[in-house]
């Protein structure tokens, strides 16, 4: 049994930038995330949360290095300055979850092959990676396991495919899932259900989960806790109620305000001090 | 609601089929509405739920299969052969970025709007524009609108939109591409615009919550059907229909106090998935004053 | 157990905005350079140089010499002068196939990719038509029919390059017709012409200015074949296509000068343009 207090992910003074002189975009970000808890990190576009995951991940493209910190998932070193790709045999157990889900899944090849194949990687013989898929399909709510495993990704509906990742994320069982928008352009029905799946794994496994949004309120319902980034810059790091109640730096403030606010109808004075960003 | 005044848009019996390869999908089935004139009526629905048609049968860019749609009594012949009529119905899209001419001056967009020569007449109506809508004049120079933040690009479309003075304006989700420290200011300005020029709104949007501050009606749309329609306030607090209950639960709180409400509603729609069970064959029925829900 | 990481394609990061290679990338401005250069000459130098029409029996066929770098023709014309003469000639004309093909063909191509439906139908079967002959037999077949001159000649030569710009151009009106930008316009009441020709026409003519470079590089070659097959600009007057021909009686004797200088500048000619070309289309994949 993990002792909870263990943290899964520890980020500390995290710079990374195009190439060796481009631009910031991210910029000494440390952070931890306790084994069992959901964090969030919600900023608008362009603030660098996408980056953040990715360093995390360990899949920064080559366009963009770590120029300073560290990243340690599980203890290991996953992103350092110098390093923005693990290498080929450091084994560290880290799901992702990406917003697009068809783009996740193999256009040409069966759901079910797709995930009995990247169970068979993780090491199960095939008869056990057979029905083991049967029951990922299953835990995620897919009623009818066996027709979804011979379709093809576009066959089945967006929802669905995200339901299918989070399987073969499952399957993993990995100590950090790291989730980015992975219900933004989903019905809201549909993101309602994803996010109760995505909850209810981290309550099963036990894992981190770190969640990407630019969705306060999906933030709030989700998160322990919650880092708000704004340019690359970490301008609020805590618990999601006090971020939500008792924010204290200014554009945690009227991000929190802006979302919460209420429109009033009939006459009143647009406060326009013009827009956020 | 005044019984005195006719309802500015009145939708009646509006179909839409598209036909596929092999078959015909039905966008919109039976959808009949109205609305008054300086009211907001929020259609709510998901992907697939036919508002996003409707809306474009309601600002002629989509010809219906059956029905009528009327403003301000005149029964609307597909294509808009009256130009007056034509600028009386107006359009705000989801993505401003797109519904902006990439290779146009900010000027020549907003002059589109104007019938005739631009002379300097024009130029100031425009200018006038641009400050109600919140944006510096200064910006009618500007050689393109590629620069333009998100928020920017769409006050510049709701300007292009007034300049065409009309009475009706159907909005396309206006803020879901925007960060959301931006759509509280632009929701704030349309409700201003609203009151200040006495427009009529029909607001499409797959929020329910975010409807309630913002429209005094409610339809919700499910599969091309209506399930359910009445006054915001009434649908919001006594939802009839199951799929309306099913928007409600799903919609996220930013009150840390309902975290664990909220994640509880959310498991039990991860149970049952009740929402595709729904009969789709039920007709619309009064089930309160101006409440209507496709019940038994 | 550890478990390998599972790996679906990660997508882009927004990255900031890269150093976009530019639509003036070094490969425009050489090219320009290269033309624009060739253009200078052809205006400056005849000045210095003896007349390009004047015969001289006597230096016939004469190797290139300090006094005729170039050597002469068989009719002891100054094979540099009229070399240099025919700048202007021969890049006009290339000029003038670019944009003819260009206009009709995007023209074309905005109407067929815009209204769809039968204007669609007509214009792209007339335009299967014309695709289906070659080059240089639509431009012979159009001599044949309307007579050997100088206009026949880029008219047959334009027509056969006018089928890519209709590609080109409908291919991208017919995305762009479903733009919400458009669709604002419809709203608006603006007439469908008046759309075609504000917002479709120049949205979709990027692909198009690419082809138009190249069509110029490629008219040079064509307008240099049809001369040498008679077709076009006649002798005396000097253009590169007419001096390789003239000058091939010539070579089975071993005078090489009178055909390989005029075929140099044609090369030139064309890589200039076609460096303008290749680099305009490597600025618009950004």
């Amino acid at each position: 049994m993990t002792d909870t207090r263990t943290s899964a992910v520890s980020v500390s003074g995290l710079t990374v930038g195009v190439g060796a002189h481009g631009p910031t975009l991210v910029d000494d970000l440390s952070f931890e995330i306790a084994a069992g808890t959901v964090m969030g990190i919600v900023g608008e576009s362009g603030s660098g949360k996408s980056v953040t995951s990715l360093a995390i991940a360990g899949l920064l493209p080559p366009s963009l290095s770590v120029r300073a910190g560290e990243v340690r998932v599980d203890g290991r070193v996953t992103a350092s300055a110098g390093r923005r790709r693990r290498r080929g045999n450091d084994r560290v157990d880290i799901g992702v979850i990406f917003q697009d889900p068809r783009a996740a899944l193999n256009p040409l090849m069966p759901i079910g092959a797709q995930l009995r194949r990247s169970l068979r990687a993780a090491g199960m013989n095939r008869a056990r990676a057979e029905s083991r898929s049967l029951e990922l399909l299953e835990d995620v709510g897919i009623a009818d396991p066996v027709r979804v495993g011979q379709s093809y990704p576009h066959e089945i509906s967006g929802g669905m495919c995200q339901r299918v990742v989070i399987a073969m994320v499952v399957g993993a069982e990995p100590s950090l899932i790291i989730a980015d928008e992975p219900t933004t352009g989903l019905d809201l029905t549909i993101q309602a259900q994803i996010l109760a799946l995505l909850h209810e794994t981290v309550t099963r496994l036990g894992c981190a989960v770190l969640l990407i949004t630019h969705d306060l309120a999906v933030a709030a319902t989700m998160c322990d806790t919650m880092l708000v980034l704004y340019g690359g810059v970490p301008v609020e790091v805590g618990t999601s109620a006090k971020i939500l109640t008792a924010a204290e730096h200014p554009y945690t403030i009227r991000l929190v305000a802006a979302v919460n606010g209420e429109v009033s109808r009939g006459a009143l004075a647009i406060d326009d001090g013009g827009d956020l960003r | 609601m005044t019984a005195s005044t006719s309802p500015l848009l009145e939708v009646r019996g509006l179909s839409v089929e598209f036909r596929r390869r092999r078959h015909v999908v039905h966008a919109v089935a039976d959808v009949s509405l109205s609305v008054d004139r300086g009211t907001t009526l929020a259609l709510v629905g998901e992907s697939g739920s036919g508002k996003s048609t409707t809306a474009k049968v309601i600002a002629g860019l989509v010809a219906p299969t059956s029905g009528s749609i009327s403003i301000g009594g005149r029964e609307i012949p597909s294509g808009f052969k009256d130009a007056a009529l034509r600028r009386s119905v107006q359009l705000i899209f989801q993505h401003p970025g797109s519904s902006l001419d990439p290779t146009w001056t900010i000027e020549r967009i907003l002059a589109e709007a104007i019938p005739g020569r631009v002379d300097s007449a024009a130029r100031h109506r425009m200018a006038d524009t641009l400050a109600d809508v919140g944006l510096d004049p200064s910006l009618l120079s500007r050689t393109s609108a590629r620069s333009l933040s998100g928020g920017q690009a769409q006050r510049i479309a709701i300007a292009r939109t007034l300049l065409a003075d009309p009475a009706l304006i159907v909005l396309d989700e206006p803020t879901a591409s925007l960060d959301g420290s931006v759509r509280l200011r632009i929701l704030r300005l349309l409700a201003q615009l609203q009151h200040d020029r006495d427009l009529t709104y029909v607001l499409i949007t797959h929020d329910l919550r975010s409807a309630q501050s913002v429209s005094d009606h409610v339809a919700v749309m499910l599969r091309g059907r209506l399930v359910e329609t009445g006054p915001t306030s009434a649908v919001l607090s006594q939802p009839l229909h199951p799929y309306t209950q099913a928007l409600l639960d799903a919609a996220p709180s930013l009150d840390p106090r309902e975290r664990d409400a909220t994640m509880g509603r959310w498991r039990s729609q991860l149970q049952s998935g009740a929402v595709d069970r729904t009969d789709p064959s039920v007709p619309l029925r009064q089930v309160a004053p101006g409440h209507f829900a496709a019940v038994e | 157990m550890t478990a390998p990481l599972v790996h679906p394609t990660p997508p882009k990061p927004k990255s900031p905005r890269r150093a976009r290679s530019s639509r003036l990338n070094p490969l425009v401005i050489g090219g320009v350079a290269l033309l624009v250069g060739m253009l200078a000459v052809g205006f400056i130098a005849p000045h210095f140089l003896p007349d390009p029409l004047a015969t001289a029996a006597a230096d016939a066929s004469q190797p290139p010499s300090a006094e005729h770098w170039f050597g002469t023709d068989r009719y002891g014309r100054d094979v540099l002068a009229r070399t240099i003469d025919a700048i202007q000639l021969d890049l006009t004309l290339a000029l003038a196939c670019a944009i003819a093909a260009f206009t009709v063909g995007t023209v074309l191509g905005t109407l067929a990719g815009f209204m769809g439906g039968v204007v669609d139908e007509i214009i792209m079967r007339f335009i299967d038509i014309l695709a289906a002959f070659p080059a240089f037999v639509l431009a012979i077949l159009v001599a044949f029919a309307l007579g050997d001159g100088v206009v026949f000649a880029v008219a047959g030569v334009a027509l056969a390059a006018v089928p890519e710009f209709v590609r080109l151009t409908r291919a991208r009106a017919l995305s762009i017709r479903r733009q919400d930008f458009v669709l604002a316009s419809r709203v608006l009441g603006v007439r469908a012409l008046v759309i075609a020709w504000t917002h479709v026409a120049p949205n979709s003519t990027g692909p198009a200015i690419v082809q138009a470079a190249f069509v110029g590089g490629s008219a040079i070659l064509y307008l240099a074949g049809l001369a040498f097959l008679g077709v076009g600009v006649h002798p005396p007057q000097a253009e590169w296509g007419v001096m390789i021909s003239e000058g091939s009686a010539e070579i089975v004797r071993g005078i090489w000068w009178s055909s390989l200088f005029p075929g140099l500048f044609i090369l030139l000619a064309a890589v200039g343009f076609h460096l303008i070309s290749d680099g305009m289309a490597r600025g618009q994949h950004d």
